[in-house]
């Protein structure tokens, strides 16, 4: 496997999508904190704190990151050079675990230049941080497990489609997929409990009524399950990542490392029995 | 006799398409073996097979006398190069660093064999022109410089000259005598190009329908043909009398040409026939040997 890492590694040092990627997200939380401090010179807005920025791009990566790994494991189906690996003896378990872990190493690096040039930018415009420094850490942590579990859901699809113009709609499709129905999720668990009968908005006041259960309030075992899904699915995370709500955050590392499990077995298998041209 | 690749009763399915049905071949050591079949014979899926890229439903082959079911299997490919329809090259790299990238895949230590199998393939002179904006031909040069990374005793070559134009058609076929004469390769090359694998191959396998027709030496190949001599005469209706006392086999196309299907004494024929007063105009032996044998085997028409 060491020897398949080493060509891998070769080759995205040569890749021109991947050093993009790396200039752009290590200017783009400059410009963003910039931006941001700009628009709240002089104004009575809410106080932004470095975590707000440090965050704020992580879904972005993780959708930039899963293009891109497509793109790149995608080069090896589109022109036949899996071949090369295959026929000089690598067995199919060599392949698709070190493929997984350049594309790892790759995504976690843009990550990584993301955090690193967001905290220093918004260190830089902001100062001021909402969080603990362990805290922050952890959660440094979670975005890194979230982002292996985005990037492990591109090797699955790339490895077992063999085509890259389709793996790269599959993955876009998916990805959009989990983000959609994570955010129905978040809909849907943000409700809250109690409601108002009635809210009379006159030129003078805003006028309540009496407190009611809020019908579309799910509580008991339902919302249980849907808080476990939500967290779970790696959009979930990145969801909550991005609104700042750490209520759940302990779980996020197990979670991740179990959806990283299943997506992993669910990738390989099929990739060990599969035909290739 | 000493064999490289054997394959025993090898099957492959596709849902309701049998590719390979219960296929055995004996490729020798040292061999350029031409692997003869029409359009969708198996001779791709074969070699798909033994590269590991896809599994037999039933059967099996050894490489090196191991077989496809034993863990050391790997280790006989890494005595092995192939190309596989395509050459499997990075476009977005130069021949250079492709051949670097699969040293690598290879683990080699060092890139000192590159240059040396750069010119072995004729392309020294690329420098970082992109592989992406290589003709065919050197692509294809480029995949066999690929295969030949591991310094193999074992090349793979599936219809390397489809596509190539003839010049490219003549350093192809210079560059795999070069590689089995100077290197002491052994070649299974597919094709359905008969005239050009006549040219290269000492042993013949020919497929049809996923099934080993007949296996057989280009000596025995030969040995099997029927010599055809096409014959120029003033009157062929002389030509049949002559030939018949001759008691030689033949076939009239005109009144001025026939076909003679036999070794024949040229001196010999042509002062029996000035004795009838018939001049022979031109004389000329077909060697129409694989193209003739391969169809008289698998059916069709000949082009």
């Amino acid at each position: 496997m060491r020897k398949i890492l080493c060509a891998n590694f070769y080759r995205l040092r040569k890749d021109k999508f991947f050093w993009s990627a790396f200039l752009s997200l290590l200017a783009l939380p400059v410009f963003i904190s910039f931006i941001s401090y700009q628009s709240n010179l002089g104004q009575d807005h809410d106080p932004i704190y470095v975590e707000t920025v440090l965050f704020n791009l992580f879904p972005v990566i993780a959708f930039v990151c899963a293009v891109l790994i497509v793109l790149y494991l995608g080069t090896e189906f589109d022109e036949n050079t899996v071949r090369n690996k295959l026929s000089v003896g690598h067995t199919r378990k060599e392949i698709y675990y070190a493929n997984y872990l350049t594309c790892i190493t790759f995504s976690l690096s843009l990550l990584l230049i993301c955090l690193l040039s967001s905290g220093v930018a918004g260190y830089i415009f902001f100062r001021d941080f909402l969080l603990s420094r362990t805290r922050i850490t952890f959660l440094i942590l979670c975005c890194i497990l979230c982002m292996m579990v985005f990037s492990a859901i591109s090797v699955w699809l790339t490895m077992n489609i063999h085509r890259k113009s389709t793996a790269l709609v599959a993955t876009l499709l998916v990805m959009f997929a989990i983000m959609i129905f994570a955010s129905y999720l978040e809909g849907v668990l943000e409700e809250p409990e109690m409601t108002y009968s009635s809210v009379t908005v006159t030129m003078e006041e805003v006028e309540l009524g009496e407190q009611v259960p809020n019908p579309s309030y799910i509580g008991g075992t339902a919302r249980t399950i849907m808080e476990f899904v939500f967290d779970m699915l790696p959009s979930g995370q990145a969801i909550q990542i991005n609104n700042m709500n750490f209520d759940r955050c302990l779980r996020w590392p197990l979670l991740s490392v179990i959806m990283l499990a299943i997506i992993t077995a669910a990738g390989y298998l099929p990739f060990r029995r599969s035909d290739l041209q | 006799m000493e064999y490289v690749l054997q394959t025993d009763n090898l099957t492959k399915k596709y849902r309701n398409f049998q590719a390979l049905n219960g296929l055995s071949m004996h490729v020798p050591k040292g061999a350029i073996y031409g692997f003869v079949g029409k359009n969708g014979a198996g001779k791709t899926t074969l070699i798909r097979l033994i590269c590991g890229l896809q599994e037999p439903t039933s059967g099996e082959f050894s490489l090196y006398g191991i077989k496809n079911n034993s863990r050391d299997i790997v280790k006989s490919r890494r005595r092995m190069g192939a190309v596989v329809e395509t050459p499997a090259i990075y476009l977005d790299m130069t021949a250079e660093e492709n051949l670097k990238q699969q040293y690598l895949i290879l683990g080699l230590p060092s890139y000192d064999g590159i240059p040396e199998l750069l010119k072995l393939v004729g392309l020294e002179n690329t420098g970082k022109k992109k592989a992406k904006h290589f003709s065919l031909g050197m692509k294809q040069r480029l995949g066999i410089a690929v295969s030949l990374a591991g310094d193999p005793d074992f090349l793979v070559l599936d219809e390397p000259v489809n596509g190539l134009d003839p010049q490219g058609i003549v350093e192809i076929r210079e560059l795999i005598l070069k590689l089995n004469h100077e290197r002491q390769i052994t070649v299974l090359i597919s094709s359905h190009i008969l005239d050009e694998l006549s040219r290269l191959a000492t042993h013949y396998g020919i497929i049809d329908h996923g099934r080993m027709v007949r296996e057989l030496s280009a000596q025995e190949l030969d040995a099997a043909s029927r010599k055809c001599v096409c014959i120029e005469v003033s009157d062929t209706a002389v030509l049949a009398r002559v030939l018949d006392s001759m008691n030689l086999e033949y076939r009239i196309h005109s009144e001025t040409t026939a076909d003679i299907f036999a070794k024949i004494n040229v001196t010999q024929l042509t002062i029996a026939l000035a004795k009838e007063n018939c001049e022979v105009l031109s004389i000329q032996e077909n060697d129409e040997s694989l193209e003739s044998f391969f169809i008289s085997l698998v059916g069709g028409t000949k082009q």
